[in-house]
């Protein structure tokens, strides 16, 4: 007979975390409930939206979707720990100054999902952009001015290497 | 002591204090929103604070017959388990009306279905818990007896006698309604 709850260790925004979760807890509800980490936020609840989006091992995965448990061991970022870093501080200036957010409800997946983007380096076409911003939902602004921020930010990072 | 006239030479209604117009004004709470720490309701937690799912109806028109909520009372960690028939009590329905067309109103709108569900995932039980884990498992627990009814899945009123579900009921003393009716 498998046991309900199990004890977790989850390294998160770079801070070692032991749990005792349920098993069916998903990955956002243990960092929204347990860690008080609101930042990311739950949408859809199956794996569409976007608004859950955290980093598993430096991988943008659907927090709604992984159980607390699968992340025994892992290391889990999430906005507020990759914001702390500066890693995308010239991502959320773009968003701020091309008015990329209205609510912000899909921001912080948004942000996350576009800086895995750009890590990889070069200048995505908008078509490019807009494929890999597929999976995060936005009700508000409807997109243009997001896929121009990060445009622009692709374009600001490039020259800056040059 | 050398005072400096630091004003514009000229003053327009741009320089007025606090006009936006023409001017790129950035939202204030930004930063907040993109770094992950602005506060949605969702995020708020206060002291003992409970949370509520809601069972509902998976038909589109049904009578509700009866709800057996004795099991999900007594599911863990659950305050409360509220039908429509009990909140019914505390709270009148909310009908909708038109204050520039004088008669036309909405069906009574109850906050939980009471008699019949009128769309499908229209609320017909409340159960309010510690955890909303727990209140949606509690949710499972609660056993609705449903009557199917006719639905109406097309917007034509043409399309219906005048004894149809929706023109008996729902649009009684409604004029613009009436009106299309008596056209056909």
């Amino acid at each position: 007979m498998s046991e309900r709850f199990h004890d977790i260790a989850v390294t998160v925004n770079g801070e070692e975390v032991r749990e005792r979760v349920d098993a069916r807890k998903t990955l956002v509800d243990f960092l929204r409930e347990d860690i008080a980490l609101t930042g990311s936020h739950v949408g859809c609840e199956h794996g569409v939206c976007g608004a859950c989006s955290v980093r598993v091992d430096g991988v943008v995965v659907r927090g709604c979707l992984m159980l607390a448990v699968q992340c025994d061991g892992a290391r889990v970022d999430t906005i507020e720990g990759v914001a702390d870093t500066d890693e995308i501080a010239d991502l959320q200036q773009a968003f701020i100054a091309r008015n990329a957010l209205q609510c912000g409800y899909c921001t912080p997946g948004m942000l996350l999902t576009a800086q895995e983007l750009l890590a990889r380096g070069g200048v995505p076409s908008r078509e490019q952009i807009r494929t890999h911003l597929s999976g995060n939902y936005c009700r508000c602004t409807g997109y243009q001015a997001i896929v121009d921020a990060v445009e622009a930010v692709a374009q600001a990072r490039a020259g800056a290497k040059r | 002591m050398k005072i400096t006239d630091d004003s514009p030479p000229t003053v327009s209604a741009l320089d007025r204090p606090n006009s936006y117009i023409g001017r790129s004004v950035p939202r204030p709470n930004l930063a907040r929103l993109t770094h992950g720490r602005a506060q949605f309701v969702s995020d708020m937690t206060l002291p003992r604070m409970a949370h509520v799912a809601f069972v509902r109806s998976p038909h589109a028109h049904a009578r509700i017959a009866a709800i057996a909520t004795a099991a999900a009372c007594k599911a863990p960690g659950v305050v409360a388990v509220v039908t429509g028939a009990e909140l019914a009590k505390v709270i009148t329905p909310w009908i909708g009306v038109l204050t520039h067309l004088k008669g036309i109103k909405s069906a009574p709108q109850h906050a939980i279905a009471v008699e019949r569900a009128c769309w499908q995932g229209e609320a017909v039980c409340a159960v309010v818990a510690r955890t909303r884990a727990e209140a949606e498992d509690a949710c499972g627990l609660v056993e609705v007896g449903y009557e199917e009814l006719p639905t109406v899945t097309d917007a034509e009123p043409t399309n219906r006698a005048p004894s149809s579900p929706i023109g008996t009921r729902a649009t009684r003393g409604s004029p613009s309604i009436t009106a299309r009716r008596r056209r056909t």
